[in-house]
């Protein structure tokens, strides 16, 4: 993998990326700068939020078949490979697409079905190649693992990825679950 | 005569216990401010699409109840009633009454995060009429007026939980955004 990074480029990532014509992105900003590879997208192309076998991200064009590590929300599970089998709009498959959030889930992200090798309740998703390093994955190059989390706010649940310590200062990426009901806060303040 | 939890009562949800996305369906003095907010951004020129106002306290409670049980952070014996759910929780044992609950936690698609302590909420601003979830799009920058008449120039940001113009004008209509969650304002800001 690391032989074939012929470039690093920082790009300016930004949830207002995640729908070209649709309605404001989740709060709060991402990390201003990322790196990536030539041969992959960017991050907020890449990464997104997965509950049971859907995934939702910002990234309206993924090819069937390709490959997804998912990092379940619990951390004690380890991480799960799989497969996009394609976009859907069923809510039987992605709970986020019922009545009572479709609106707001539809409005913000594309969903795909994924075949994995293990359930998953919740998590945060990667396509493409990942790299794993000790301790977890590295997506932005740094050699260091990223921190994957997850928590409430008032009506949703907040996934965000961390290039240092989770909680402070501006995630690398961010995706809003919007839930359709009422929750009781657990994301730090 | 009661009916046992399980999908039963998903279906029942969806037919009686809808969630409202009607403005009207708002209590007083919060549904005249929302709708003179709403149409001080529609003169703006800004696109508003609301998703979601009074939430039905009967689907809350379904909802909470059938968290808690499935997850095992209480006995089905434990539930409350509430006036027309004739809903029965308890089973006979607890497996089963798990059982029934979970197919409604599935039904309804509600989150099981890890480590989950909190169930759904039983009350919330969305069940008293007091918050409508919205979608607020334009282009550029529009000038919106307060409720005073006042115009403000609010340049359009994809992150309305950072747009503290836009949220300034909301509250002078009494209309207060909640900035950890995209659509939502209410009267208190919760």
């Amino acid at each position: 993998m690391a032989g074939r990074i012929l470039v690093l480029l920082i790009v300016a990532v930004s949830c207002g990326c995640q729908s070209k014509n649709s309605a404001p992105p989740p709060q709060p900003p991402v990390a201003t700068t990322s790196t990536v590879t030539v041969s992959a997208p960017p991050l907020e192309m890449r990464l997104g939020w997965v509950t049971g076998v859907c995934f939702a991200t910002a990234n309206k064009s993924i090819a069937p078949g390709s490959a997804i590590t998912v990092v379940p929300s619990d951390e004690k599970a380890p991480v799960v490979e799989g497969r996009v089998v394609g976009a859907t709009a069923s809510d039987a498959i992605c709970a986020a697409l019922l009545q009572d959030r479709r609106k707001q889930n539809g409005s913000k992200w594309s969903f795909y079905e994924l075949k994995l090798s293990a359930p998953v309740d919740l998590g945060i998703g990667v396509t493409g190649d990942t790299r794993p390093v000790a301790g977890g994955l590295d997506l932005n190059g740094d050699g260091a693992p990223e921190k994957f989390t997850q928590c409430a706010s008032s009506e949703g649940v907040w996934f965000r990825v961390w290039s240092g310590p989770a909680y402070q200062g501006t995630p690398l990426w961010a995706g809003y679950y919007y839930l359709g009901y009422d929750t009781e806060v657990t994301c730090p303040s | 005569m009661a009916v046992k939890s399980g999908i039963f009562w998903v279906t029942w949800a969806n037919a009686h216990a809808q969630n409202s996305s009607r403005i009207e369906h708002l209590v007083e003095p919060f549904r005249s401010q929302a709708i003179a907010f709403i149409k001080a951004l529609h003169d703006a020129g800004a696109t508003v699409a609301v998703t979601a106002t009074k939430r039905s306290v009967r689907r809350a409670y379904l909802f909470h109840w059938s968290w808690k049980i499935a997850l095992g952070k209480c006995k089905a014996s434990d539930a409350t009633g509430i006036a027309g759910v004739d809903i029965q929780w308890d089973h006979g044992n607890d497996a089963a009454s798990r059982t029934g609950a979970n197919q409604m936690v599935t039904g309804f698609g509600l989150a099981v995060p890890p480590k989950s302590i909190n169930a759904p909420a039983l009350t919330s601003n969305h069940i008293t009429g007091h918050a409508i979830d919205m979608d607020i799009i334009w282009t550029g920058t529009i000038n919106v007026k307060d409720t005073l008449g006042k115009t403000t120039a609010i340049a359009f940001n994809g992150d309305v939980n950072a747009n503290t113009a836009l949220h300034a004008v909301g509250a002078s209509y009494g209309v207060n955004k909640l900035v950890t969650d995209a659509p939502h304002w209410s009267h208190n800001g919760r």
